[in-house]
């Protein structure tokens, strides 16, 4: 029964929902059984969207936020990455891990109220904000990846007496492949939530979450969900593009 | 009487590296973080040298892990005595302390912490009965999950915080605007992990089930949710954490009263010891519960055990 179905049928059922909750979303906005600036029917949510994009300003805005989430990447992730490595070894992580779980305790808004405190409220407090934000789980991960290669496939790189890059290569990369996705994918997402946090939580004037914003103080429902759904649709892309890149460049170490 | 509590708190924080925890394998949700703080910690939970036969480290003395944060903790007061950074900038810990014992001796400390408390127990007590309930029929039953799961993965990737706004222009900014945000704070890891945990119940275990003639809902009791109730657990901690933090950030924007109003209080003030003192707090409380519930996470997994895994 399960063989001759095929993957369209999934597919298909996997519609039906969406499209009746669309359905049933248009027909009460048809109606008006709620007011329309409570819920804009999905046709006003999508011109919304067209005029952010014709007009230009959905351009600027992503242009502003992608550079925000790509200093959150570089410097978050490569920070993270290096005190991830460091963490890694012993003596680090004993003498340095309890600073580092410590500090790892503040929530990400509670960084919020501190950035702004030490770099004031403009763009600088975003993006260290932002760098934190992607800091933690990646440093988490690598140093959790790192550490956790097998003590035997260590004493079996001993035996063969693997150079130092021969190790790296054979022995640490392959084990440590799935915590570095790992790392990847959950600071890449932080990236984007913390994008989100960084433009509502402080004030902003540019950026796709202070569309958001806008729509709420000029109470356009329509505005709030369509750049609701720019955001998140501009978030997964990175997710997907980042899982094709991740396969394309460490795929042959996940495949054992 | 309460502030040894404070007093303690830079130690509490540094020893986190250094309980002991077995890892939960098998999470494979983005949530996980939790597990992979349990195995980057796992290292020095062991003593050194205790695997291999190498002698015996200088860093490997038994407080060792207590050497970088008490210097941290005298350089941070240092550079306040000698005046190197301006205290509006980076007030010293013991003003720190101090603003946390005042609030603490005049009530206003644990008036907003229970202000926040009832709102992050409403909000969670919906948003992980809720994450508890589709969880339950999603991952038990793969017919729903054809149909509705891809949407509610969907939803998953709209980032946190921009349900703010739309919670704010629905329900409003007060109490129950707050209350919806901790919900769907909380919803999601406990959801999926849920989901999760429940679709990866041992297949040959339900047909044990049905060979014994268990209905469906005798299977999913005596069966699927023992099963699963580690990672559920797993999800139930991450999501009282999100919780937290969500009800952090719903004050951070917009409070009379609790933990976050008393940051934003204290920035508008320019008080940043206040504004510190707010973060040692928020970040103290978070991890407090989540200890809490690793607690209640290892009762259940011992008990599992006690009937064995398969």
């Amino acid at each position: 029964m399960a063989g001759p179905e095929s993957a369209f049928s999934r597919w298909g059922k996997a519609w039906i929902f969406p499209a009746a909750s669309l359905a049933v979303w248009e027909w009460v906005a048809w109606e008006r059984w709620v007011r329309p600036d409570f819920l804009p029917a999905p046709e006003k949510v999508l011109a919304t969207l067209g005029t952010l994009a014709a007009s230009g300003t959905l351009a600027t805005d992503m242009e502003a936020s992608a550079l925000r989430v790509a200093f959150g990447c570089v410097v978050g992730g490569g920070l993270g990455l290096a005190a991830g490595v460091a963490l890694s070894g012993r003596a680090v992580q004993r003498l340095f891990g309890g600073v580092f779980h410590g500090v790892r305790q503040v929530p990400l808004v509670g960084w919020a109220p501190l950035m702004v405190l030490w770099f004031g409220i403009g763009e600088a407090s975003k993006l260290a904000f932002m760098a934190a934000g992607v800091f933690f789980p990646v440093a988490l991960n690598v140093a959790a990846g790192l550490a956790g290669v097998p003590g035997e496939l260590r004493e079996l790189a001993d035996v063969y007496g693997l150079s130092p890059k021969e190790r790296l290569f054979q022995v640490t990369l392959p084990a440590a492949v799935p915590s570095l996705k790992a790392a990847a994918i959950q600071g890449l997402n932080m990236a984007w939530v913390s994008l989100v946090a960084a433009e509502i939580l402080t004030a902003t004037r540019t950026g796709i979450a202070n569309e958001i914003n806008q729509g709420r103080s000029q109470f356009r429902m329509d505005l709030v969900l369509a750049a609701l759904a720019a955001v998140t649709l501009a978030g997964f892309l990175c997710q997907l593009a980042l899982r094709r890149v991740w396969e394309a460049v460490f795929g042959k170490y996940s495949r054992s | 009487m309460n502030q040894p509590v404070w007093g303690g708190a830079p130690r509490v924080l540094a020893l986190t590296s250094e309980r002991t925890r077995r890892p939960l394998d098998g999470t494979r949700s983005r949530l996980d973080e939790a597990t992979a703080l349990d195995a980057a910690v796992e290292p020095t939970t062991a003593p050194p040298g205790a695997g291999d036969r190498r002698k015996i480290r200088w860093w490997g003395h038994p407080t060792a892990p207590l050497w970088v944060p008490l210097a941290v903790l005298a350089l941070w007061q240092a550079v306040s005595w000698l005046a190197w950074a301006p205290p509006t900038l980076l007030p010293s810990p013991i003003q720190v302390a101090e603003v946390l014992k005042d609030g603490a001796l005049d009530g206003s400390l644990w008036v907003n912490l229970g202000v926040s408390f009832r709102r992050v127990a409403a909000g969670y007590l919906l948003g992980a009965g809720f994450g508890l309930a589709f969880g339950a029929i999603l991952g038990f039953s793969a017919a729903v999950d054809e149909y509705v799961g891809a949407t509610l993965d969907a939803f998953q990737q709209v980032p946190l915080y921009g349900w703010i706004p739309l919670i704010i222009l629905l329900v409003g900014i007060d109490e129950g605007g707050k209350i919806a945000f901790v919900a769907l704070g909380s919803f999601t890891p406990v959801f999926v992990n849920a989901r999760e945990g429940l679709r990866q119940v041992d297949r040959r275990h339900l047909e044990v089930a049905a060979v014994y003639g268990y209905g469906r809902w005798q299977t999913f009791w005596r069966v699927a949710a023992p099963a699963a109730a580690p990672m559920v657990m797993t999800g139930l901690r991450i999501g009282l954490g999100y919780a937290w933090m969500a009800v952090v950030g719903a004050e951070l924007l917009g409070a009379t009263r609790g933990v976050g109003y008393l940051i934003t209080w204290s920035r508008m003030l320019f008080q940043s010891d206040g504004v510190l003192a707010g973060v040692v707090l928020v970040a103290l409380v978070g991890y407090l519960l989540d200890r809490a519930l690793a607690a209640l996470e290892r009762r259940i997994s011992r008990w599992r055990d006690a009937h064995g895994r398969p």
